[in-house]
């Protein structure tokens, strides 16, 4: 007997001792514009169901035997899922010590909970689907964008459950950025993708590319019945040029290529934001090679879940939850504050003033106070930018309005034409806002807002500020029509 | 607190307290010094729904609360949604109904639905979220 029960336990100590690969997408197993072509890569076969943030396949029931199995079956489907899941929950549980799952002790997950193109969190679980699109039968959870996606719903749904109710439009979309941001963090946490992507776009991260590009395969399933539901190669792009607005104003629903009040569009702006900031602080690290990208991936998301934490639930979370971002760079992560104001700034999440406030308690009093600046006419004052220079210069455009006419507001009427101060004011905040402003040699350098993806070999700012005399003046140095408009 | 996170006799106490003032407990935190509770919860507000049928829509607020001796709340503050906070709600159900998200209280939420009417043990219509949905 004892012999017989010594021989179990060798045979147990053998098989944990040889773990066994299982195969797996990358990202997605579509790639581009195309169902196909994602990167496969093999894995040692995971362990959904254990701590941290342990999830539970019941559909199916059984796991397959792991091993290496081929695209298009069951048992590449489940380990899959289960690698994507593991993957998943390992990043987030490093930084949510002692968090679990709103549901309960594990997250049930149903792997074909039926047919549509789309995938689930519900507060039972995580639930996935299969459809027909041009003649090809996919599966959402095949797809670890997907899957991390929809972990990343309960996820935060753990960590702010005030978030799931709360009928508001900035909320909702906060919630679909962050099944975005969620499933690319996640996916840098996989070494072979940190150097493919880096090789992909040069080391410069804000490009359009494979990390960027979230869930290829179902983006074309959906776009071959509804062409302007998605992007044009994917499901959502991270690398994107929308700008802020108050979405109470955008109209409920439109194409992917405009931003609506549409969570899932509207997200779109603060996941811009992010990407653009995390590729900011890649470029702040000593070197841009995939350890400093690990790093940067799970600094990110030790500032984005504090910020979230602390941000308070009001119609304007986007702006809060950047904020705090921002506050946190100051305190805990100074290599990465201009890096994250210049990604939130330009995609008009906050303000320049804002962002100033954020960060000198002085301007921070100063906006307290809440008294307005009379600007002279062709003296603007620029203060609360953190120049350096309380008042510069411009070329007011005073002309005569020939017709009194100005840009439609989105939801009804007009727009109030502004005054040329205002005109100038916002006109020099927009060149700041896009980094198109050149400060070095007059004003502080800290103050620019920079592009993560602008040249390196040449100058791309279209104006700079220049001392003449006593004044410092706004001057143009370059018309740029690079027919690249990324800002 | 959530589902699968167990409430104490207290919270129970004040979830119940405070859904008489339409309040749906979210979290709750330690008392302070003062005694003084801060807690998040969801105030139900009207706001125009589908076909003119009124829905009490969930806003986030941030409370103080403060009890007596015996555990009864004598006053809470914050638990009126700012006039910005209202209007995106009924922005949010205006979006909810133009995206075909939002499923009446019969039935099962079809695909797509993000949201369902709830009808509560008062007769009342409630925006309730069902799921978050990758697309």
């Amino acid at each position: 007997m004892k012999k017989r029960a010594s021989k179990r336990t060798a045979k147990r100590t053998s098989i944990a001792a040889t773990p066994k690969a299982i195969s797996t997408w990358e990202e997605d197993p579509g790639s581009g514009d195309q169902p196909n072509g994602g990167h496969l890569v093999q894995r040692i076969a995971p362990k959904p169901n254990q701590a941290p943030f342990p999830t539970s396949i019941r559909n199916p029931r059984l796991a397959p035997s792991p091993k290496i199995y081929s695209p298009g079956t069951a048992e590449f489907r489940y380990w899959a899922a289960a690698d994507a899941l593991r993957r998943g929950s390992d990043y987030w549980g490093a930084l949510l010590p002692g968090v679990s799952w709103e549901v309960g002790a594990r997250l049930p997950v149903d792997l074909d909970h039926g047919v549509d193109l789309n995938a689930f969190y519900d507060r039972v679980g995580l639930r996935f689907f299969h459809g027909t699109a041009g003649g090809r039968t996919l599966y959402s959870g095949e797809s670890p964008d997907v899957v991390c996606h929809e972990l990343g719903h309960a996820i935060l749904d753990s960590i702010k459950p005030q978030l799931w109710d709360a009928a508001s439009i900035e909320v909702a979309a906060f919630h679909e950025s962050f099944g975005d941001m969620s499933a690319i963090l996640t996916a840098l946490q996989l070494p072979g993708l940190r150097q493919a992507v880096l090789t992909e776009t040069g080391g410069v991260l804000y490009r359009s590319s494979r990390l960027s590009r979230l869930a290829e395969q179902l983006g074309w399933a959906i776009r071959q019945d509804f062409p302007t539901a998605v992007e044009r190669d994917c499901l959502r792009n991270a690398v994107n040029s929308f700008f802020y607005r108050d979405p109470g104003g955008l109209p409920s629903s439109g194409p992917a290529t405009t931003l609506s009040s549409e969570p899932h569009s509207f997200s779109r702006v603060f996941t811009g934001g992010f990407f653009e900031a995390l590729a900011g602080m890649l470029k702040a690290r000593p070197a841009a090679d995939a350890a400093n990208l690990l790093q940067v991936s799970q600094d990110m998301g030790k500032i984005l879940v504090s910020a979230i934490r602390s941000a308070a639930v009001v119609p304007t979370f986007y702006s809060q939850v950047a904020a705090n971002m921002m506050q946190l760079a100051d305190t805990q992560f100074k290599g990465y504050q201009q890096a994250l104001k210049s990604a939130f700034v330009r995609h008009g999440i906050v303000s320049p003033a804002a962002a100033v406030a954020i960060a000198t308690p002085r301007a921070r009093a100063r906006v307290a106070s809440g008294q307005p600046r009379r600007l002279p006419t062709i003296s603007l004052s620029v203060g609360e930018y953190g120049l350096g220079v309380e008042s510069i210069m411009v070329h007011a455009a005073a002309e005569p309005k020939r017709l009194e006419v100005a840009g439609a507001a989105l939801a009804v009427g007009s727009m109030m034409p502004p005054s040329e101060d205002e005109a100038a004011k916002s006109f020099f905040e927009d060149l700041m806002r896009r980094g198109r402003l050149k400060v070095a040699g007059v004003a502080r350098a800290r103050a620019a807002i920079t592009r993560p993806h602008a040249a390196t070999t040449h100058e791309t700012y279209t104006h700079e500020l220049r001392r003449e005399g006593k004044a410092v003046i706004l001057r143009r140095v370059r018309i740029d029509d690079c027919g690249l408009h990324l800002g | 607190m959530g589902r699968g996170k167990r409430a104490t006799t207290d919270e129970k106490r004040l979830r119940a307290a405070l859904a008489e003032r339409d309040l749906e407990l979210v979290s709750v935190g330690e008392p302070a010094p003062d005694g003084t509770i801060a807690a998040t919860a969801n105030k139900l507000h009207l706001v125009p729904g589908p076909s003119g049928k009124p829905l009490y829509a969930p806003i986030p607020v941030s409370l103080h609360i403060r009890r007596d001796e015996t555990g009864n709340i004598r006053t809470v503050t914050g638990d009126k949604p700012e006039a910005d906070a209202i209007a995106d709600a009924s922005r949010f159900v205006e979006t909810l109904v133009a995206n075909n998200r939002l499923a009446e209280a019969e039935g099962v939420a079809p695909p797509g639905a993000t949201h369902q009417v709830e009808i509560d043990s008062k007769g009342r219509r409630i925006l309730r979220r069902r799921r978050f949905s990758v697309s």
